[in-house]
């Protein structure tokens, strides 16, 4: 594994104490050892992600049910600010609806996930998210955030 | 022969140009009576008939020296004085009271009438005894009430032939009726048994020429004693002048040769005629025959002329109440069509197709009666329904594009088109004139292709001549001869593809019912438009609260399931059996709930929208519906028997789900060696099936078993399951407009039967 990547945050935008605290077990049982930085709403993580002079992260778990700033309004903002765009963001949620998950990826979404909720399966999906992001794919450079 | 625009002289005419011979002015007379023409001026006579000196005493040139004083005694010669001088003496006869003739005193029977500038004056040797008087009225009483207590107009017909045949005695009395295109039919008939019938005859047009129905419309009476009479000529005084004497009103008028020809080839020897009037227009005649020579007297004559001057007046109202009868059925039957419509169209709203829609409402309403008609027709689209006598479907379809997309209906009823000469307007109708001459179409939507029609058959075929052609038509030098069969064959040539024509109450009343109709659609595609409406308002509420409920119910299932786990995982050494036990069943617990909202969820979005249906063959579905339980099929070691399956209109995404858990059921419930599933089609409950040979349900709980969420064994037992896949199924068959149910014996299999339309499969 590339030592850079290691170094980049994973960003999860989760409202829910419960559901955050199963993603860090499966991330860590998926021996994840990148920093988290977790944010409950989806303004603070686009204020976050704003900042000039922070390294972009590895890439962003983001739930689309979040109080105030809707989920899929923040990956409509993330995809459509010119600096942002490139950071992967992959949506964890719980709705199946075709609806969503037609205009997340129509919005720019790099991949959908199902959160279910058996515990087994659901740390099946993380290793895959996380394996292939961190593992399988080459990430943009770290200086896209400006 | 003369061409055709060449005057004629009375007798000179032929069949082609009959209807240019004058007949009003034939120059001679009937030698049954005199006819003397008196100027206006001075009384002296201008005209006098050769038959004078026989008829009354005094013969033209003694008239034209004497004057009328030759003819007529002095006090009748007074009351001629009386009378010219009288301002309101008109065209119509006036009779003197006990004439008598200057020669001998005899009693005569003497009138005048005043025309065209002269006084004419006609003579009769007396026929009978007493004078016109009150024995016309006491004779005509009888008669009078039979005519009142009449209910139709053929009725009314009927009732006078045979008043006029007891009053006069002819051995043959017609009630002749005009049609609109001046072509006649005997509508009633009294006559001496022996005679071959002439009732339903019908005369075209050309049988009673042009001015010969405009000389009955004025004058009221026409009489033959004796048609081989030798005409008396008439004779002008010295200085008289070239005026010809028009003799319009005169009863002893000689008439026209080919008119006696007629009569001869029918045998007829005399004849009488009298006209029946409405509103100024000739409506008729009241014709009379005799196979000899006969004389009516006076007397019987005026009874005659007032019989059909009551006729006359009567027939109006009859015709009208007629009418108005006809109009009132009509408005009844079409206000119980238009509630059948009503009814019916209250399906439409629900979403059933227009087809069975209108199956219904035509069934129910006696469509084919709504005007009189042989048979009537519906089409929508490509559907044709016909009831009673009507052209095939293919034709109906073809007169229906005609109608939709020709420009035929009329401005002043629009979406109505009427005629009664079909093949005249659309020739590809000619083919089945002889079942829709006439039709009269109500388009009661373009756009949908929906029109009512009604149809009428050739005429010819609604008519039947009473009478036997005994004998074969002769056909004389010059190619025709004037016959009543000839007549009817003629007639029937011209008429050839046309029907009865529609009255003006028919046509109105289509008019109507398509008035009625379209607002009852109106209104519904507005009741529909509302009802969608707030359908739609309702599913976006659902869809937010399903939403919500997955959402929301679900987080905290899932904290309850992951926490329960994690404790077990972290503190399994602090924790003993039990503890574990419980912990494992909170999951268990949270799992169950998960799947319950889950199914929920899938349970709310069947039937969320209207549903569109497509063909769908289902013998396809099933296939692919075993495909997809291949494998649980060959772990149960179970056989699947597919029967040939119909394509259907369905929602074909949905239809795969309900046999998906039809089959899934029965190979769940099932304790066989050799599990059998069936699935097929019953034509006798008119269902699809799909039959186990599983454990059965008992009969208490065979409706149960629809019912959400409920099982009728343990959770884990056959398989377990939430309890919602036969709740899913129902909701999709009912979406559908079809219906399902179960029937079964504990122990001996089940069979659960649906449909997936309203009415059979």
């Amino acid at each position: 594994m590339n030592t850079d990547v290691l170094k980049r945050s994973i960003i999860v935008v989760e409202d829910s104490d419960e559901d955050f605290y199963a993603l860090r077990r499966a991330l860590l049982k998926a021996d994840v050892k990148n920093p988290i930085l977790r944010f409950s709403r989806g303004e603070e993580a686009l204020v976050h992600l704003n900042v000039g002079g922070l390294d972009a992260p590895a890439f962003v778990i983001l739930d689309l049910n979040l109080p105030g700033l809707d989920g899929r309004e923040v990956l409509s903002s993330l995809k459509s600010d010119e600096g942002l765009r490139s950071i992967p963001v992959v949506v964890l949620t719980t709705s199946d609806n075709p609806t969503d998950i037609e205009s997340c990826y129509r919005s720019g979404a790099n991949s959908y996930h199902l959160k279910v909720i058996d515990f087994s399966e659901f740390l099946e999906t993380v290793r895959a998210i996380a394996s292939y992001w961190l593992e399988s794919a080459l990430l943009p450079s770290p200086g896209g955030a400006s | 022969m003369p061409e055709r625009g060449e005057s004629v002289r009375f007798g000179e005419a032929d069949l082609s140009s009959c209807d240019r011979e004058p007949i009003h002015i034939p120059g001679s007379v009937q030698p049954h009576g005199a006819l003397v023409a008196l100027a206006d001026a001075d009384l002296s006579v201008t005209h006098a008939s050769e038959s004078a000196a026989v008829v009354s005493g005094a013969g033209p040139t003694e008239l034209f020296e004497r004057g009328i004083d030759a003819a007529l005694a002095p006090e009748s010669v007074d009351e001629l004085r009386a009378v010219v001088a009288d301002p309101d003496l008109g065209e119509h006869p006036r009779y003197l009271t006990n004439a008598r003739r200057a020669s001998d005193g005899a009693r005569v029977d003497a009138s005048v009438h005043a025309f065209d500038g002269r006084f004419l004056v006609e003579v009769e040797t007396d026929g009978g005894a007493a004078s016109a008087g009150d024995n016309v009225y006491q004779g005509l009483k009888r008669t009078l009430d039979d005519l009142e207590r009449a209910t139709s107009v053929d009725d009314f017909s009927r009732c006078a032939a045979e008043h006029v045949k007891r009053i006069t005695g002819f051995d043959r009395v017609m009630i002749y009726r005009f049609l609109e295109d001046g072509s006649g039919r005997v509508t009633a008939e009294a006559r001496e048994e022996r005679l071959e019938p002439f009732l339903g005859l019908h005369y075209p047009a050309t049988d009673i020429p042009q001015q010969a129905r405009e000389l009955y419309r004025r004058s009221w009476l026409r009489i033959i004693p004796d048609i081989e009479y030798a005409p008396s000529p008439l004779v002008a005084a010295p200085g008289a002048g070239d005026r010809p004497v028009d003799m319009s009103y005169v009863t002893i008028r000689s008439v026209s040769p080919l008119h006696v020809e007629y009569l001869r080839n029918m045998g007829v020897a005399a004849s009488m005629s009298l006209s029946i009037l409405r509103d100024g227009r000739l409506w008729g005649l009241v014709a009379c025959h005799h196979y000899s020579p006969k004389y009516v007297p006076h007397r019987m004559r005026v009874q005659c002329e007032i019989l059909a001057h009551m006729l006359s007046l009567q027939m109006a109202s009859k015709e009208q109440a007629e009418d108005h009868d006809y109009v009132a059925r009509l408005t009844e039957r079409r206000a119980r069509l238009v509630e059948a419509i009503a009814r019916a169209e209250g399906l439409a709203v629900s979403g059933v197709e227009r087809e069975t829609v209108a199956r219904r409402w035509i069934d129910s309403g006696d469509l084919a009666s709504i005007v009189e008609s042989g048979g009537a027709a519906y089409t929508i689209g490509d559907h044709v329904e016909t009831r009673g006598t009507a052209p095939d479907e293919g034709a109906v379809r073809e007169l229906a594009s005609w109608l939709v997309e020709g420009d035929v209906t009329s401005a002043a009823r629009p979406g109505v088109f009427a005629t009664n000469a079909l093949g005249d307007r659309f020739a590809p109708a000619a083919r089945y004139a002889d079942v829709a001459s006439g039709v009269v179409a109500a388009l009661l939507s373009r756009e949908r292709r929906e029109i009512v029609m009604w149809f009428r058959p050739e005429v010819v075929r609604t008519v039947e001549w009473a009478g036997e052609p005994a004998k074969s038509v002769e056909v004389s030098a010059d190619g025709a001869r004037l016959s009543p069969r000839r007549s009817f064959a003629i007639w029937k040539e011209t008429v050839r593809g046309t029907a009865t024509p529609w009255k003006t109450c028919e046509v109105e009343a289509v008019a109507a019912l398509r008035r009625a109709v379209v607002e009852v659609v109106a209104h519904n595609v507005e009741t529909v438009d509302r009802l969608n409406r707030s359908l739609r308002l309702r599913v976006a509420e659902l869809d937010s609260f399903a939403y919500a409920a997955s959402h929301d119910l679900r987080e905290p299932l899932r904290g309850i399931h992951n926490y329960a786990r994690f404790l077990v995982e972290d503190y399994a050494d602090a924790l003993d059996e039990e503890a574990v036990s419980r912990l494992e069943t909170l999951v268990r617990l949270a799992k169950r709930m998960e799947s319950l909202i889950e199914a929920l969820l899938r349970y709310s979005r069947v039937g969320r929208t209207e549903i569109s249906t497509e063909p769908t063959d289902l013998e396809a579905v099933v296939a692919s519906v075993l495909e997809l339980l291949a494998h649980t099929i060959k772990e149960r070691g179970a056989r699947v028997v597919v029967h040939p399956l119909p394509t259907v209109d369905a929602h074909a995404p949905v239809v795969g789900e309900v046999f998906a858990n039809l089959i899934t059921n029965a190979l769940k419930y099932n304790d066989a060696a050799e599990p059998l599933v069936e699935i097929g089609r019953d034509p006798e409950r008119g269902a699809f099936f799909v039959r186990d040979n599983g454990i059965g349900i008992e009969k208490r709980h065979l409706k149960d078993v629809f019912r959400i969420f409920k099982r009728l064994h343990g959770r884990s037992e056959y398989g377990g399951g939430v309890g919602v896949g036969l709740t899913i199924v129902e909701k999709i068959v009912h979406w559908h407009g079809g219906t399902i149910w179960a029937e079964s014996e504990p122990g001996e299999g089940t069979t659960f039967f649906f449909t997936l339309s309203e009415g059979h499969v």
